[in-house]
């Protein structure tokens, strides 16, 4: 009680517990981390470009070409797993009928952690 | 066929560039719209801190995705020569063959010497066959004799050199120079096939010797001073029928 009234005065609400444990269940893998990058800025996308993103973003520092085999695994991860993570964790929606994938749900803590990882994961 | 109808058919690429960056690289944007169709920028969030990243797409899709440094490398290729070492590990040798087929606009002498030592370094390893090359005019050979001099004295390769006859044509030992003046040209099939389009055009086309894997070929039309319009092929089929056509027309 005492807790929401510091709350209140501050103008502040303490996120749920179970936000922030399902942000950093869903940031601790690199594939999703990548695809929420890619959502910060486009709020809704195409899994298969999700995917070519997931792939390309990751590697763009390494010296070297990533081809179509990789990629099709990417996405097979995307579909299979970290997009039903996601979805399952609240973080994204993903729509069958159109195949694409929208940041809408995400809580505003969650697009904070977003955004931190980013700037710490991408190296000029 | 003329060396314009192969260039036409090779004229309607289906490949799509797309750059992933924070920030627009007009510079790249520019260098890849004036060459290829279609290139587009399609943003990454501003905290993002890399340069980004390229994904080529065909009609089905991913072909390729590489990182913004390689593709400078590949706008600006560093010049080898064919038994460089670095040469064999060069990545934008792999973004030439992704990119093959396809005909690219205002590539200027250093992207086509480039891709020329790319074939001529393929021929260099698989050390015979026959590699063909047309240099717009003779005496151009003269810069590249130490390169044309090795590959004849160190390799089974049987190369021919054709270009137009013009001043001090050199005439080194293990190659067959083609001196091809204006109107020399077998047209006796009626077609268009002046011999004008050797003054104009800068051609390697290398067979692979006994693996057909290895083929190559280039072929570029100088459409204004120092501005070329020509496309690479890494498919044995095409590189057959230009060199063919060399061939057949000049000997």
């Amino acid at each position: 009680m005492r807790m929401d009234n510091e709350q209140s005065a501050s103008d502040r609400s303490r996120t749920d517990r179970s936000v922030i444990d399902n942000a950093f269940l869903i940031l601790q893998n690199q594939e999703r981390r990548y695809a929420l990058y890619f959502l910060l800025e486009h709020e809704t996308a195409s899994l298969e470009e999700v995917a070519d993103i997931v792939t390309g973003w990751p590697r763009a520092s390494e010296y070297g070409i990533t081809g179509r085999e990789t990629r099709d695994q990417v996405l097979r991860d995307l579909r299979h797993r970290h997009v039903p993570a996601m979805a399952e964790a609240g973080i994204v929606d993903y729509d069958e009928e159109t195949d694409t994938l929208s940041f809408a749900p995400c809580p505003p803590a969650t697009r904070s952690f977003v955004r931190l990882a980013c700037l710490a994961e991408t190296v000029p | 066929m003329t060396f314009r109808e192969f260039l036409d058919r090779f004229d309607r690429t289906e490949r799509t560039i797309t750059i992933y960056a924070p920030t627009s690289h007009p510079d790249i944007v520019d260098q890849f719209e004036t060459r290829v169709v279609s290139v587009t920028h399609t943003p990454l969030p501003s905290v993002a801190r890399d340069e980004g990243f390229l994904v080529i797409r065909d009609t089905s899709g991913f072909v390729a995705s590489i990182g913004m440094r390689e593709v400078r490398e590949f706008l600006e290729p560093p010049i080898y020569r064919p038994w460089d070492e670095a040469f064999a590990n060069a990545e934008y040798r792999v973004l030439l063959e992704i990119l093959d087929d396809t005909v690219w606009y205002s590539l200027d002498r250093r992207q086509l010497l480039a891709t020329s030592r790319e074939i001529e370094d393929r021929a260099w390893r698989v050390g015979e066959g026959t590699l063909r090359v047309g240099f717009q005019r003779l005496s151009l050979l003269q810069h590249q004799l130490p390169i044309y001099e090795r590959l004849a004295e160190e390799t089974n390769l049987e190369i021919h050199v054709y270009g137009r006859t013009d001043d001090s044509p050199p005439n080194p030992n293990g190659l067959t120079i083609h001196a091809v003046d204006v109107g020399d040209a077998d047209d006796s099939d009626g077609s268009d096939t002046a011999s004008g389009e050797i003054g104009e055009f800068w051609f390697l086309t290398f067979d692979g010797g006994d693996d057909e894997q290895q083929a190559c070929a280039l072929l570029a039309e100088e459409r204004d001073p120092d501005e070329f319009a020509g496309f690479w092929s890494y498919d044995p089929a095409v590189v057959d029928e230009i060199a063919s056509h060399v061939a057949s027309t000049y000997g």
